[in-house]
């Protein structure tokens, strides 16, 4: 971890007439090749991630990012007609810039379908699986299959040798962690014991081992066929049996999923704001990342008060000339007064960041006065970012 | 709204994740009871700040007394599920043994729209529920339910039609009647969307008014939390604004955050005419409260905003 180095402006490589300048962050984009971010729901992330592309391919970067945010917003944003599954290139070209950025959605189903025909020892094991009835339900329902698949995916983007870095937005989670213990937690599902028991349902209840458990869970499992409205059981043990055949390739993905999200070319960015609240999640992502070995390297207060617009104290009486000005001049100290209070609040709450984290990185983006809904503001907001 | 709202007995509050869904239903149950209303409000979300907000309560699956107006549950998928199958199985221990197993867990992903049904049969048996001498009036004259996040709200209001198209005979096709007629039904139930005035809530709300629309719920005012409740009339406006500002030279110090409060300001106006624009009502507009600790006290503002909007945050866009 490094302190923040000086700011030193680079040439303008969009054009805009205002220097780049670096930020704390430019070294991550310059180096790595993988950026992953984050954050609780609502913090910006996914416009973060997007600005971070942007701001490694002015880099000179091959860039792609990977967002799980499918809004039409940023795709509008990013000035693209479709953002899915496959990669799409962002319109930067026109611009100077030296690199390139793709932008693609996770798509969890899809992804799921291609695992398993990777995985699968036949085509006829795939099918098996592809066909299965519940398998769309289960695909997307499945805990953690979701964080799960952004890690897959990524690793697929990494081993494809299309891209220097891919920067990735994570699924808002209650834990930062989910994502990577998806994999643990969706083989020990898929292990033989899981399809056995559906073979043989009874051994659910194998301590109760008793006639009555047995009569029980038949029982309810008649009801969730009553339910459901289809031959369930057997449909998920055929599910669960076929998905046995691959646990080992998912085994061996998974481990060399966490290795690469330990290489020293990767980076962990946390975003935020300076809300206390998301500061006190913020550092409670900070204590997972570290208690995991995750290479942190700093966070993204989105959203800052822009502290240089308070005027200098001390502030001139405000002396007004009419009953309008005197209303007029009674808000603007009212403002101001506020204003102050709020940046005093947002600096004690980074502050907080800094002192947990000492070291690491802190890049604040202001507040602007609308959202990033345009390429040419999420190029400014990039501009922040390095 | 707070008219509209308690015009009937079962109302859902839904909107985008971190837009204060749980503060504008507990508003709304306060503006209510202030109203005369025997209130009940739920949360459907096992991890939600509904109790925390009730003064540091553990809501159980059961309403809880708060006050002899007020009183507060929460339905957590995993009761829910318990219940169901202690109902079948008859024995609670073997219930909750099959829910610890993973293996569970994955046959009743097979089952989607199980837990929403559940919890719709829930929330309606609090609609239904009679107490009284003869059972003559209802328990609850509202049930205000903090629902989950967009994305989820849809297929939960739409369990019941899905079901029955799914299964039109079986033994649960008269239950998912009674509550398709429930939902579906503009006298007693309806559905409010909490949004926020910035353009990706909008765009989301948008969106999520035509999809309840569709499917037949009908909709209320929609209510735009944590409006900024200062604000410059549009004479002050044009002079803050002006090039050079129409302002004495000395208050030049206080420009800049002046300048920025009404870029905001105009901005956040810009997304209100959107929503007034393309939805049928008016939106209501709540004032943002202090940050911290949310309480009851703290949420009176809003229940004052909903109960009387005009006089304390309505405007019009400059």
């Amino acid at each position: 971890m490094t302190e923040p180095e000086a700011r030193v402006p680079i040439v303008d490589a969009d054009q805009t007439g205002e220097p780049i300048v670096d930020s704390p962050l430019s070294p991550l984009l310059d180096t790595q090749r993988l950026i992953v971010c984050v954050g609780s729901g609502g913090v910006g992330k996914t416009t973060t991630a997007a600005a971070l592309g942007i701001a490694a391919a002015k880099r000179g970067r091959e860039t792609a990012v990977l967002t799980i945010d499918p809004a039409r917003r940023l795709r509008d944003a990013l000035g693209i007609t479709t953002l899915d599954g496959e990669p799409h290139r962002v319109p930067l070209g026109r611009r100077g810039v030296k690199g390139s950025l793709d932008a693609m959605v996770l798509d969890t189903k899809r992804t799921f379908d291609e695992l398993i025909q990777r995985y699968a020892p036949t085509s006829a094991a795939a099918e098996r699986v592809l066909t299965n009835r519940i398998y769309a339900s289960v695909s997307t329902v499945l805990a953690g299959s979701q964080e799960y698949m952004a890690m897959e995916r990524l690793h697929a983007l990494a081993g494809s040798g299309h891209y220097d870095l891919l920067v990735v937005d994570t699924p808002p989670t209650q834990h930062a962690l989910d994502f990577l213990e998806a994999p643990e937690r969706l083989t020990a599902l898929l292990t033989s014991r899981a399809a056995a028991i559906l073979q043989n349902p009874s051994l659910i209840l194998a301590r109760e081992g008793s006639r009555l458990a047995q009569a029980a869970l038949s029982a309810v499992l008649r009801g969730l066929e009553r339910f459901t409205g289809f031959e369930m059981l057997r449909d998920v043990a055929e599910f669960v049996a076929g998905l046995e055949e691959f646990s080992a390739g998912f085994q061996e993905r998974a481990a060399s999923v966490a290795q690469f999200l330990r290489e020293p070319a990767t980076s962990f960015v946390l975003v935020t704001t300076a809300a206390p609240a998301r500061v006190a999640e913020t550092l409670a992502f900070h204590r997972e990342l570290v208690r995991a070995g995750l290479p942190f390297a700093g966070f993204v207060v989105n959203r800052v008060l822009p502290p240089g617009l308070l005027g200098t104290p001390p502030l001139p009486d405000v002396e007004p000339a009419s009953d309008a000005d005197r209303e007029l001049g009674r808000k603007l100290v009212e403002l101001q007064r506020r204003f102050a209070a709020m940046v005093l609040a947002e600096r004690a709450e980074i502050d907080r960041l800094r002192a947990a984290a000492p070291g690491a990185l802190v890049v604040e983006v202001p507040l602007a006065t609308d959202e990033p809904s345009s390429l040419s503001r999420l190029i400014t907001l990039s501009r922040a970012l390095g | 709204m707070l008219d509209a709202a308690l015009q009937r007995r079962l109302v859902f509050i839904t909107g985008k994740g971190g837009v204060g869904r749980t503060a504008v239903a507990l508003s709304l149950a306060l503006a209510a009871v202030r109203a005369g209303k025997r209130t009940l409000v739920v949360e459907v979300n096992p991890l939600g700040r509904l109790g925390e907000y009730l003064g540091d309560r553990t809501l159980a699956p059961e309403p809880t007394e708060i006050t002899p107006e007020l009183a507060a549950a929460t339905i957590a998928p995993t009761v829910i599920l318990e219940d169901f199958l202690a109902g079948m199985l008859r024995i609670r221990a073997l219930a909750r043994r099959l829910l610890e197993s993973n293996t569970f867990r994955v046959v009743t992903a097979a089952a989607p729209g199980l837990e929403d049904f559940l919890t719709l049969v829930r929330i309606a048996e609090w609609e239904e529920e009679r107490i009284g001498f003869r059972r003559k009036r209802h328990r609850f004259d509202l049930v205000i339910v903090d629902a989950p996040a967009t994305g989820h709200s849809v297929p939960l209001l739409s369990t019941p039609d899905t079901l029955l198209k799914m299964l039109p005979f079986g033994p649960l096709t008269s239950t998912a009647r009674d509550l398709a007629m429930l939902l579906g039904d503009p006298k007693r139930a309806a559905v409010a969307i909490v949004t926020r005035a910035e353009e990706m809530a909008v765009n989301e709300t948008l969106e999520l008014a035509t999809a309840l629309m569709r499917i037949g719920v009908t909709l209320l005012p929609t209510i735009v939390n944590a409006v900024d409740p200062f604000r410059f009339t549009r004479p002050e406006g044009r002079r803050v604004a002006a090039e050079p500002p129409d302002l004495p030279p000395e208050w030049a110090p206080y420009l800049g955050v002046a300048r920025f409060t009404l870029a905001r300001q105009r901005a956040a106006e810009r997304q209100i005419r959107r929503l007034t624009q393309a939805l049928p009502d008016r939106p209501i507009c709540l004032p943002s409260v202090e940050a911290g600790k949310l309480t009851l006290e703290t949420l009176e503002p809003l229940a004052d905003a909903l109960a009387h909007p005009r006089a304390s945050t309505s405007r019009r866009a400059s």
